[in-house]
């Protein structure tokens, strides 16, 4: 058991399918027996290689305000483990289904936050910030054409690149949905957790 | 990295949860396996050690972890009196046979009946160290020899024991044992890391030997 090694990479995730996703892939570290599970304050991490990278994977709460969501949940991991990246994996909502299909893969170029607006009586003028996801870890991502992943049906997923709008809202109204993109037409895809990995693990943060 | 499980439609369900989750960490894991893919990452800035919320553990000195763990152990021990008690136990390379009598006494807990004085193991957790990692300096060893040794030592473990079979067994005692045993781990990291002057790498001091209950 090795708390406390500077882990090369972090995964955060949000939900059960999520994790359970996670620890399907997550093997024990070298020269462990099986994956550890630890209690670091009022977090819970399991630890293993994922890939050829050590990985602190920890699951937090939907969204990115609560205690315990995503940009706190971000934070901890980043005070204990000081990994090189953190990359949240998860589920979102697509945009659009005629040019995307169910399991399609979103890589997050950068992350809107489409919470903080200015509401006037004439008009909503967003005010949120939007974080560029990290250059190397986009390259990684947008370097992968080997990667294949099939559906039941045995249709291949494809990966969309570009901005993933992220707030508070678990989306489920299409005409608050067509309001959304009408706001940012380039955004690909919707989603809770974004800002907060990309609050705290932006450069200059500290 | 997000894979779409829905539509926001109004239609909205779990049905494809589990595929999308596993179509985003499918592609992770795919650029993951790749042979220095984070080259070119640095470390996050805001570390551990940095954190103004970090609990005095003592960086600099092992030591001062290895007493605050102390303080935390008998914490534990006193809020679970008489049902549960925690035990910390840490071997140095050269006192193998006092590790030897350690697992005597604990190790024929863990699957046996319990033991003449009612206690029996619940759990333990260790291998803080490997044979790979310990190197022991020319100026330690015993046979003269002018090259630093890589040895074996042999794992700290930690026990989580209970002395009663009839009262009911608290839940809370084995997170806290976990969370116990989480730390000792990172007070192990602190321990050999020792420290660099002058361009020099110099060993630490490793952890003499605990019991610390």
């Amino acid at each position: 058991m090795r708390f406390g090694i500077p882990t090369s990479g972090k995964r955060v995730t949000a939900t059960d399918p999520e994790v359970e996703s996670v620890l399907r892939l997550l093997e024990p570290h070298p020269r462990q027996r099986a994956i550890l599970k630890g209690f670091v304050e009022h977090e819970t991490y399991y630890l293993g290689r994922f890939g050829v990278c050590l990985a602190a994977v920890t699951k937090c709460r939907m969204g990115s305000l609560d205690p315990g969501a995503a940009t706190l949940a971000t934070q901890h991991a980043q005070r204990v483990w000081r990994p090189k990246a953190v990359v949240m994996v998860g589920i979102a909502m697509g945009k659009n289904p005629a040019k995307q299909k169910i399991a399609d893969v979103l890589v997050a170029s950068q992350v809107i936050s489409y919470e903080p607006q200015r509401v006037s009586e004439q008009q909503v003028v967003p005010r949120g910030p939007l974080t560029p996801a990290s250059t190397t870890l986009l390259n990684r991502f947008e370097n992968a054409p080997h990667w294949s992943f099939c559906r039941p049906d045995g249709s291949k997923c494809e990966r969309h690149v570009g901005p993933l709008l992220s707030g508070e809202k678990l989306v489920d109204d299409p005409a608050f949905k067509a309001e959304l993109f009408d706001r940012y037409p380039q955004a690909i895809g919707g989603e809770m957790e974004g800002v907060g990995p990309t609050a705290t693990a932006c450069p200059g943060f500290s | 990295m997000k894979a779409i499980c829905d539509w926001a439609d109004g239609k909205k369900q779990k049905k494809h949860q589990p595929l999308a989750a596993a179509a985003a960490v499918s592609l992770v894991h795919h650029v993951l396996s790749q042979a220095d893919v984070l080259h070119g990452l640095g470390k996050l800035k805001q570390s551990y050690e940095e954190s103004p919320n970090r609990p005095p553990q003592g960086t600099a000195d092992p030591t001062a972890g290895l007493s605050d763990l102390r303080k935390r152990f008998v914490e534990a021990q006193d809020r679970f009196p008489r049902e549960v008690s925690f035990a910390l136990v840490m071997i140095p390379h050269d006192e193998r046979q006092a590790w030897k009598e350690a697992e005597k006494w604990f190790d024929d807990m863990a699957s046996g009946p319990p033991r003449k004085d009612g206690s029996r193991c619940l759990a333990f957790a260790g291998g803080g160290d490997t044979p790979e990692t310990i190197t022991i300096p020319a100026s330690e060893t015993s046979d003269g020899a002018t090259c630093p040794l890589l040895y074996s030592l042999d794992s700290w473990r930690c026990w989580l024991l209970r002395q009663s079979t009839k009262a009911p067994y608290p839940g809370g005692a084995l997170n806290m044992f976990h969370s116990l045993a989480g730390d000792a781990c990172r007070l192990l990291e602190l321990r050999d890391c020792g420290e660099i002057l002058d361009g020099q790498h110099i060993g630490g001091k490793r952890g003499e030997y605990q019991h610390l209950l």
